[in-house]
């Protein structure tokens, strides 16, 4: 239960996150190497070396593995890069989702894939984790700040599915408040951050933060919602928004269009077409995040 | 003899001395009644019988349905309740279970996992080998390979792609693959690690010797009557 708030980093939320998990949960377990990576560090010091499996840098079974050992009755959290996703085990995930799925077993993997903190103008950046796992269908979180990070990944470890959590480098840095003590927000559920009737704007993950920001500045009348989760999205909340701003913008950490955008735009057109007064627009935030985002909103809201 | 059980895959050790017992023989009669392994049939199914017989219910089978037959996929998943893929359509699940072998904590039991010769190779399945040899996770790794007419069943598989100590045996010969697997199955209980057992087949039944084509039911249930088996337990896996 939450009892207060304190100002943390993205990284600290998430490793806070996964120490009140592993208190609370004897089964949780972390697949890396604590030389290399920090949060096998830290969960080997709190929750003992045996909660922390080494796997070799490189080992292309990672994913796998922690597959193994959830359908063994543990609940393992693993981290990769998310060009590494593809390599090391997507088709595993995508298996373990379908044993859940269609035979009732239990595979509640966590795997944090970190997003580099690159330039992500250009279509097809193969570091956008969400380009293998939407149309994968694998369940995935895309938080914004601490606090979602916090939330979300505890969610994560607590699915009996198998769960990605894009850990995007560009929000590594940056802190915020975060409730303290335990925080879980729900898979699947999208959040509105602000409420306006003259657009629609919709971001996840990095995306979020500037959209924020430029609303709260120029004091927009804009409706900015959170999808939290890209896989499975919460289409009810992005339609209800559109019906009533009749505008839309998808605002992309990545790339332009992206499966997140593509699946937002048609669940809008399928449900609310009638209702839109534009064509939806896709925008990649690019490296230049307010720039873009005002130029768009400045020429639709005409200001 | 059997043109391939004397073909001994990586390092010099048959699995074998000990064969299945009695219990796994009713077991593995019961299983070729569900399986409807009938006159002439000596497709994957076989592998599948031979391999499910020789477990036991403290074992894991994580293979794909596909490799397990339709006729037969019920009854041997529920045979085992700590089944994983009797949904599955994946090419096959070789990694899966080797990342449950390797799982961490204590283990009472073996898991078996049903393979296509045609999975060995990739770079998933050569780092899984490496892993489980190295780790001596307790894996059964049953390949199931087809060989084509023309071609000699002693040939020998890909360098390298079985890394791991096993025996080659008459994949339709269902004792063979009962005796292999429950072999394999002791080693890793024991705590001697990963075997593999490669059972080598023709691809169509139409071609099984003359004996083969005689009901191998029938005549597997007279068998272990003739060897002691109690009647009405043979007659309780016939129905």
């Amino acid at each position: 239960m939450s009892t207060g708030v304190t100002r943390i980093r993205f990284v600290e939320a998430i490793a806070e996150a996964l120490r009140l998990e592993f208190g609370r949960d004897s089964q949780a377990i972390y697949l890396g190497t604590p030389q290399d990576d920090p949060f096998a560090e830290e969960l080997g010091a709190v929750a003992g070396s045996d909660r922390v499996v080494e796997v070799q840098p490189g080992e292309r079974t990672v994913i796998a593995r922690a597959v193994g050992a959830a359908l063994e009755g543990y609940h393992p959290v693993c981290r990769l890069s998310a060009a590494e996703l593809p390599g090391r085990g997507l088709d595993q995930l995508v298996e373990a989702q379908g044993l859940q799925a269609v035979e009732g077993l239990r595979t509640p993997v966590t795997v944090l894939v970190d997003r580099p903190a690159a330039d992500h103008g250009p279509p097809g950046d193969a570091d956008a984790p969400e380009r293998w796992l939407v149309p994968a269908a694998v369940p995935t979180v895309s938080p914004s700040s601490p606090a979602e990070a916090k939330g979300l990944v505890a969610a994560a470890v607590r699915a009996p599915t198998p769960v990605c959590v894009i850990v995007d480098e560009r929000l590594a840095a940056g802190n915020d408040h975060v409730p303290e003590g335990g925080h879980l927000i729900r898979i699947g559920r999208a959040h509105s951050l602000r409420r306006g009737s003259a657009l629609t704007v919709v971001g996840h993950g990095a995306s979020v933060g500037p959209a924020f920001r430029l609303a709260s500045e120029l004091d927009l009348d804009i409706d900015l919602v959170d999808l939290r989760s890209i896989v499975p999205l919460d289409h009810s909340a992005v339609i209800e928004s559109v019906k009533r701003t009749s505008r839309l913008v998808v605002f992309e950490p990545t790339f332009v269009p992206s499966p997140v955008g593509d699946a937002v735009v048609a669940a809008v057109v399928a449900a609310a077409f009638e209702y839109l007064d534009a064509p939806p627009l896709q925008i990649a935030m690019g490296s230049h995040s307010d720039t873009v985002l005002r130029e768009a909103l400045g020429e639709l809201l005409g200001y | 003899m059997n043109p391939v059980a004397a073909t001994h895959l990586h390092g010099s050790h048959r699995l074998r001395p000990s064969a299945a017992g009695v219990e796994a023989r009713l077991a593995l009669l019961g299983l070729m009644m569900k399986a409807r392994l009938r006159a002439g049939v000596a497709g994957g199914e076989a592998v599948a019988v031979g391999t499910g017989a020789a477990l036991e219910p403290d074992d894991r089978l994580c293979a794909p349905r596909r490799f397990v037959g339709a006729h037969l996929a019920a009854d041997l998943y529920e045979r085992y309740p700590r089944r994983v893929g009797a949904a599955s359509s994946a090419p096959d699940l070789v990694t899966i279970a080797a990342g449950m072998a390797l799982a961490p904590g204590e283990r009472d039991g073996a898991v078996a996992t049903i393979a296509s010769e045609d999975a060995l190779g990739t770079d998933a399945w050569t780092t899984a080998m490496r892993l489980v040899r190295e780790l001596a996770a307790p894996l059964v790794l049953v390949v199931d390979r087809v060989v084509p007419h023309g071609r000699p069943l002693t040939q020998a598989p890909p360098p390298g792609s079985l890394p791991l100590i096993g025996e080659a045996v008459d994949g339709a010969h269902l004792e063979d693959v009962l005796d292999a697997v429950a072999a394999a199955c002791e080693r890793t209980r024991s705590g001697g690690g990963p075997a593999v057992v490669l059972c080598v087949r023709r691809g169509a039944p139409s071609e099984a010797p003359f004996a083969a084509r005689l009901d191998p039911i029938e005549r597997y249930a007279r068998s272990l009557l003739g060897a002691g088996a109690p009647r009405e337990r043979i007659e309780a896996a016939l129905r």
